[in-house]
């Protein structure tokens, strides 16, 4: 699994979460640049072209429904793949961003890091593959 | 001409022989003689003259004969014929007095008399009265009365004759009383004649004709004036039918009104509560058919007691001082139960109260009202302010409508009886908070009582008869959601045993409302429609939407907070350079975290499954897998308490319709119980079947602590955990169990256990397959 250097954005208004999830991420050999609300998630994913997004759910100024739709709108970020990281369970809230091509969804709290980083590194292996 | 008898005659004409008499002679009667007197020739008349002489005589006297036989046929014929005429006009006229005044003026005609009177007898004054008086002094016409016997019309009337008198002045045979002999002297014509006027058997009177100057009456007269009588009689007969029918007819006129208001008033009474105020009416009514001034119905209880009264006084003041009791006359009249007529009540002080008699009442009749069963229901009187003489017809019709009477009470009793309970099950059935509709099978709004007009926004009073579909479609439909709601109850309507739930959301009104429909049957137990029950259930579905919000809304903002401590947690654990005991705490921590994070899950999944908000993807399930994908994550559980796990009946059980999520929740809950409530180095068993086609069997055997008898009822509610629970595993929320109740019933399945406690459980499901 080669991964390392591979440019992760991480969209997360908690700063605990951020926090934790970029040391780990960091860990593995990934690069990772963070954002703390919606639009400057988007911001970022138009400028530094990420390998991968892991997008909040419920965050300021842009919804991650509103992230993500917008992504998936734009030639240019269109095929980039996302990792939904949300506290809802909800099956409404999961079929929505579903619907707009995503890599994964995920509860946070029922989710490890150590788990995380495998999704990550599966998906981007994938991606190569 | 004198009358001379045939010898003497014979002799005269022998002696003389100058002068001749010749007898004229009629049939074997000598009507006078011709004497012929030769005196101036004094020539002796020959004997051969004396035939021609006597021949002529004999043409004379037949000639006188025939001239008077033709005066006397036309005198007949004028009588016949005046006779004709006042037998005609008696037959005409049935007025009694029209025919009275009649027969007066004919008998004047007839007779040429001066005076007539007709004499009728007055039985309470035991005398024969003046009825008419035709040219007679009015003091003779007033005063006069003539006891049978007495006078000369006395004696007709007593004799059943013809009786007279030439002249009263000269008259031995006639007798008065010293009274009448003063009247009769001063006022009285000389001669008269009376006849009796008589028809079959029945006297009615005397017919008298009278002359002030004395006179003889004639076999003639006395003969002309009893054809008069005679016809008099007759046409008075007639009369007296006609005014008998009459009488009978205007008795049948009066019944048969009198059962039309009846009948009215009881019609009433089905149609009103207000007995009281419908039985005043009819009452009224009666006081104005049979003329009384009052009447009044006392109304008697079981024990005989003035229960109440009705109807009207002649005033108000007439009422006695105790109104509470019966008074003496209605009392009597319940006691024997008869009609009491009292024809003068100042008579009869013992029964009539003075205040009647003050108030102008006269007469009173009273009647019981006596009900089928003989008990007296009540008494009917009617005051009257001028004196009744009550006749057998007025009694009898008064005694029928008291009949009447007691049948429209006993029925209205009947009706009260059921309006009451009608009132009751109306109250009850206004006053419950469920808007109730009764619809038939017809799906016609039989009934609907005020709240559920209210809830669905019409006026309940005026949807009965109405149609639901009526209300669905045009003007009536004020309700949103109308199509709906009634395409819901259309579909009952095609099967109203099948019932149904449902809720609706107003959106007018901001409303929820839950409607229950279920099959109404009849006695026979047919259904004959359904019945709708709408509850307002917005407070309900309002707190209950709070809840679920509130307990979503917490766990969504718990999960940030617990994802950030597991993952801190996690990084914490994997840092190389923490000494022992704290990584050991750490691990703690982690698996404190780890269980608050399960609490959170499960109260999440409980509240949309409580709310119904879940969404449940069934397909078919392959139960042996799922089983065993359990068993590899809890695999290391086991083994770490050293249990036995087999799995029996794998390989033969068809796919089950399910969730795999919730499913698989479903077996993660039981079988972790099973771990944790059964002591290290136990067995579980885990069980796979079909029972029949259609339903597959899961079952898990421990060897555990099992589940007190006490519990086993409890153990699937929500936040219940089993008294013994809590000597092996502390950490139980009494969350597990009642999730996997809602699943299993989400999922259509049933869930059970079966436990002896100390050794051991068995938690079945069942579940449908897909087949």
């Amino acid at each position: 699994m080669e991964t390392t250097g591979k440019r992760v954005l991480l969209v997360e208004d908690d700063r605990f979460l951020r926090r934790a999830c970029e040391a780990s991420l960091r860990q593995r050999g990934l690069t990772v640049t963070t954002a703390a609300d919606g639009e400057e998630g988007l911001r970022l994913a138009r400028s530094e072209r990420p390998d991968i997004i892991l997008l909040d759910m419920l965050m300021p100024k842009l919804s991650g429904l509103e992230v993500l739709r917008a992504l998936r709108s734009d030639e240019a970020t269109r095929s980039v793949p996302v990792l939904i990281l949300s506290n809802s369970s909800r099956e409404q809230d999961i079929a929505e961003v579903t619907s707009l091509g995503i890599s994964g969804y995920f509860v946070k709290s029922n989710l490890s890091l150590q788990e995380l980083g495998e999704l990550v590194g599966r998906v981007l292996d994938g991606q190569h593959g | 001409m004198l009358p001379l008898d045939r010898a003497r005659l014979d002799h005269a004409y022998l002696r003389s022989r100058r002068f001749v008499v010749a007898p004229l002679i009629v049939g074997e009667r000598v009507i006078g003689v011709v004497s012929a007197d030769n005196k101036p020739s004094r020539r002796p008349i020959s004997l051969q003259s004396v035939e021609p002489f006597s021949s002529l005589c004999q043409n004379l006297a037949t000639a006188l004969e025939e001239s008077r036989l033709y005066a006397e046929a036309r005198a007949r014929e004028q009588e016949a014929t005046r006779l004709y005429a006042v037998t005609r006009q008696l037959a005409t006229s049935l007025d009694r007095e029209r025919l009275l005044d009649v027969i007066a003026e004919q008998a004047i005609e007839l007779t040429g008399c001066d005076a007539v009177g007709i004499f009728f007898y007055d039985v309470t004054r035991g005398a024969l009265v003046f009825h008419r008086g035709l040219h007679l002094p009015a003091e003779l016409t007033r005063d006069l009365a003539l006891r049978p016997g007495e006078g000369i019309a006395g004696r007709a009337y007593q004799e059943r004759q013809p009786v007279w008198t030439r002249d009263r002045l000269t008259d031995p045979t006639l007798r008065h009383s010293p009274a009448t002999q003063r009247l009769v002297n001063a006022a009285a014509p000389r001669a008269y004649l009376a006849v009796p006027i008589i028809s079959r058997e029945v006297t009615y009177g005397v017919l008298v004709v009278y002359f002030f100057v004395p006179h003889d009456f004639t076999a003639r007269e006395v003969q002309l004036v009893s054809t008069l009588a005679d016809h008099a009689a007759l046409a008075l007969q007639n009369a007296r039918l006609f005014e008998e029918t009459q009488r009978r007819e205007r008795e049948a006129q009066t019944l048969s009104d009198g059962l039309v208001l009846l009948n009215q008033a009881a019609r009433a009474l089905h149609r009103t509560l207000e007995v009281d105020a419908m039985l005043d009416g009819a009452l009224k009514e009666l006081a104005r058919a049979f003329g009384a001034s009052g009447v009044l119905m006392h109304l008697l209880a079981e024990d005989g007691s003035l229960s109440r009264s009705l109807g009207h006084w002649v005033s108000d003041g007439q009422r006695p001082g105790d109104p509470g009791r019966l008074g003496a006359m209605s009392d009597y009249v319940r006691r024997t139960r008869s009609p009491l007529l009292l024809r003068d009540v100042t008579k009869h002080h013992d029964f009539v109260h003075p205040a009647n008699i003050a108030h102008g009442v006269r007469s009173i009749a009273a009647f019981p009202i006596v009900g089928q069963s003989e008990r007296v229901l009540g008494v009917l009187l009617l005051y009257y302010t001028s004196a009744q003489a009550f006749p057998d017809a007025e009694t009898r019709l008064l005694t029928s409508y008291a009949d009447q009477l007691a049948t429209a009470l006993e029925n209205a009793g009947l009706y009260e009886e059921t309006q009451t309970q009608r009132l009751r099950l109306a109250q009850i059935f206004d006053s419950t908070s469920d808007g109730i509709v009764l619809v038939s099978c017809a799906g016609e709004i039989q009934a609907a009582n005020r709240q559920a007009g209210e809830l669905l926004g019409f006026d309940a009073s005026a949807v009965i008869g109405t149609r639901l579909a009526e209300l669905r479609t045009g003007a009536r439909s004020v309700v949103p959601d109308y199509d709906r709601v009634f395409g819901d109850l259309a579909a009952l309507l095609e099967d109203p045993d099948r019932g149904g739930v449902g809720d609706l959301e107003l959106r007018r009104s901001g409303r929820t409302v839950h409607w229950t429909a279920q099959p109404t049957q009849d006695a026979s137990g047919e259904t004959i429609g359904f019945t709708l029950t709408l509850s307002d259930v917005t407070h309900e579905r309002q707190v209950s939407q709070m809840k679920t919000d509130f307990v979503s809304f917490v766990t969504h903002q718990l999960r940030t907070p617990l994802a950030g401590i597991k993952w801190m947690l996690e990084l914490a654990a994997q840092t190389p350079q923490v000494p022992a005991e704290a990584g050991s705490y750490v691990e703690d921590a982690r698996a404190a975290a780890e269980r608050l994070i399960g609490l959170v899950n499960d109260l999440l999944d409980i509240s949309r499954l409580e709310s119904g908000k879940l969404t449940v993807t069934l397909q078919p399930t392959n139960l042996e897998q799922l089983t065993q994908s359990v068993l590899d994550d809890l695999g290391a559980l086991i083994r770490e308490k050293g249990h036995r796990l087999s799995v029996t009946g794998a390989g033969g059980v068809p796919a089950v319709m399910a969730d795999r999520q919730l499913l698989q929740q479903v077996i993660v809950n039981l079988t972790s119980n099973a771990i944790k409530y059964t002591p290290a180095g136990g067995s579980i068993s885990i069980s796979l079947g079909v029972e029949d086609g259609r339903t597959a069997r899961w079952a898990i055997t421990d060897s555990g602590i099992g589940i007190p008898k006490a519990s086993l009822a409890r153990l699937f509610e929500k936040f219940y955990r089993a008294d013994n629970a809590h000597t092996v595993e502390t950490e139980g929320t009494g969350l597990g169990l009642y999730l996997v109740r809602l699943i299993i019933e989400k999922l259509a399945g049933q869930v059970w256990c079966e436990s002896e406690e100390g050794r051991g459980s068995t938690f079945i499901l069942a579940l449908p397959t897909s087949g």
